[in-house]
């Protein structure tokens, strides 16, 4: 990597599929593009969380202080971030359009972000990645679960089809306080009295958002995907691997329930951190949240 | 990659973003009209007050801009007259990362050619004074505005993660549509303040709520944010615009303002509850009383509702 100084390590490219003209397809699906020389190893997957936005929620994490050696692994990696209405999307439909697009971008880089009108993002703008992280927070990690979920079983339906194991099922799973066990009892209570932004919280209770349901404890969603996952039993199957989780919660949480499925790994906690703040990596003050994405464990 | 390469990239990722994705009209004088008006919009936060005339009057936007929103309609007009608004704050953008090294030193001068092939010279014209003008100078020192490369990259996202359906939408109906159909948004919010006041556990269908989420969500970028409201996206352009406009008594921006000043006063004095079964409600509650559920008046905003009404502690009569 040549460039020095203030000049960020990464770059950014706002790739938008124009819902004007796409209404199903990804709206607001930022990709950011690594311009390193070596080989760009990964996609990394960012998912938000309720009231969360596509950028905003990971602000922090273009941050990253890419001289230290151990992240390296930033660079080889291009950052693509979902961009969903997170009070008025349902879980299925905002999972279902992760599963249908995930192949536009892995595993061949996406073509229109590796060229721009003769300018290329690095010299070597072909080689396919070779891993695929996905990253979810709150909302977000049930989203995700859901579309790796329907993946698995579609691809255990067809047979188990070597040539078409689905692009998810690539995976390794990442998430930071997963609502997968539904909010806490006083969750969505605290959810919203935590929002600094006033209009959102009135927004979402006006409207009854979607999101309140799927994550009530028990809800059929909920439900449906713990039974799906651990039906499918990703600690003994290695080509279901994407299905086993990694968590690091937020201590004390204050709006999800903090259990996992029995198929995930064994968990992680952040002393100090609460919901919201338990995915924002500070420089200098708090990197697990780089550490935890790039190996799954804190420091 | 050199640094030179990756400058040639993120100029052309810009390009790709924020220009070429604008499509001009076929007809000239509709890309003239549209310039005209965005040009109009700007110049509310580049001409010195004291110089302005009565920016509430609706009349003040260009006349060849009102004839086609007033006439035929026109597909696209209102979606690409805000994308060449908000390429506007795109170019400031681009201006503030050449100073941070993160585009090029020329590549401000390289988009402004090209927007002076690709559009109407009018609009070109805006650019150039946009970016020479006292009142520019001022807005590029603000202190909110990106000052190093971590910044323009943070600044980036949030201008991206504001620019959402709602937020367009207020700023259509803000600035570019006919005062009848303004009057009818306008009148949708007055009714929800009336139904608040008459249902504490207020729920909206679907369609309803989508109805008013421009005056919620969607407007949070354009006003500044208070201490306890973190959702704004301080400094950039429109915003200055929406500052001078909430200043004109009644303008749209002030009755607007005025709308969210009551609202958030409802949440100040709401308790989220939690109903029975799956609901969560807002319940209002006497400020000082902490959770006791009470059926009580509580205070709106001091301009009272969106036109001039009485105080809405009255809690009767709404006066449209």
């Amino acid at each position: 990597m040549a460039t020095t100084g203030a000049t960020p390590k990464v770059t950014y490219v706002a790739f938008e599929s124009h819902s004007k003209r796409e209404p199903d397809g990804p709206n607001g699906w930022p990709f950011y593009v690594s311009h390193y020389d070596g080989h760009v190893k990964r996609l990394v997957v960012f998912v938000h969380g309720f009231r969360g936005k596509a950028l905003d929620t990971w602000l922090d994490f273009p941050k990253v202080d890419t001289a230290l050696p151990e992240n390296q692994w930033w660079l080889e990696s291009d950052w693509l971030f979902v961009g969903y209405e997170s009070t008025k999307e349902t879980v299925t439909g905002v999972a279902n359009r992760i599963t249908r697009e995930m192949p536009r971008f892995f595993p061949q880089p996406l073509p229109a972000a590796m060229d721009i009108s003769g300018a290329p993002a690095r010299q070597n703008v072909t080689d396919p990645y070779t891993e695929l992280v996905l990253v979810g927070h709150s909302l977000g990690g049930v989203i995700l679960r859901r579309a790796l979920c329907d993946a698995a079983q579609e691809w255990l339906d067809d047979g188990r089809p070597d040539e078409n194991r689905p692009v998810l099922l690539h995976a390794t799973t990442r998430l930071f306080s997963s609502a997968c066990g539904g909010f806490s009892p006083s969750g969505r209570l605290g959810l919203l009295r935590s929002t600094p932004v006033w209009d959102r919280a009135i927004d979402a209770v006006l409207r009854q958002s979607p999101a309140y349901v799927d994550l009530q404890p028990g809800s059929l969603v909920l439900e449906q995907l713990r039974s799906r996952t651990i039906a499918m039993a990703p600690d003994k199957d290695p080509q279901l691997e994407a299905l086993r989780a990694r968590i690091l919660w937020a201590n004390p949480d204050g709006v999800v329930t903090t259990e996992r499925y029995a198929t995930d790994y064994v968990d992680l906690s952040q002393d100090g951190k609460h919901h919201i703040s338990i995915c924002k990596p500070k420089k200098g003050t708090y990197h697990e949240p780089w550490t935890f994405v790039r190996t799954g464990r804190t420091s | 990659m050199n640094i030179a390469e990756i400058h040639r990239y993120r100029l052309a990722a810009f390009h790709a973003e924020s220009v070429d994705s604008i499509t001009p009209f076929d007809n000239q004088s509709v890309n003239d009209a549209i310039a005209e008006a965005v040009a109009y919009i700007a110049a509310t936060a580049l001409i010195p007050r004291h110089e302005r005339t009565q920016l509430a009057d609706y009349k003040s936007l260009p006349q060849n801009y009102r004839s086609l929103v007033t006439g035929a309609r026109i597909p696209r007009l209102l979606e690409e007259t805000n994308n060449l608004l908000f390429l506007l704050d795109d170019v400031l953008l681009l201006e503030a990362g050449t100073r941070v090294g993160y585009y090029a030193e020329d590549s401000t001068r390289i988009v402004l050619d090209s927007i002076a092939k690709r559009f109407p010279e009018k609009f070109a014209q805006l650019v150039e004074q946009l970016l020479s003008g006292s009142e520019f100078l001022s807005l590029r020192n603000d202190r909110r505005r990106p000052q190093e490369g971590g910044d323009l990259i943070s600044f980036q996202a949030r201008w991206h993660d504001a620019k959402t359906a709602d937020f367009r939408t207020c700023v259509q109906l803000l600035f570019f549509v006919i005062e009848k159909t303004w009057s009818e948004r306008r009148q949708e919010l007055d009714d929800l303040l009336n139904r608040l006041d008459a249902d504490p556990l207020l729920t909206l269908e679907r369609d309803e709520a989508d109805r008013i989420s421009w005056a919620l969500t969607g407007a949070t970028p354009l006003f500044r944010s208070s201490p306890e409201e973190t959702g704004g996206l301080d400094g950039t352009l429109i915003q200055h615009v929406v500052d001078r406009w909430e200043a004109e008594t009644e303008s749209r921006v002030d009755q607007l303002s005025r709308f969210r000043g009551w609202m958030r006063e409802y949440a100040r004095n709401a308790r989220i509850d939690q109903a029975p079964g799956m609901n969560i409600r807002l319940v209002r509650f006497a400020a000082g009383e902490s959770d006791e559920e009470q059926d009580v008046e509580f205070e709106g905003p001091p301009a009272g509702r969106l036109r001039g009404g009485p105080r809405i502690g009255g809690r009767t009569q709404h006066p449209n």
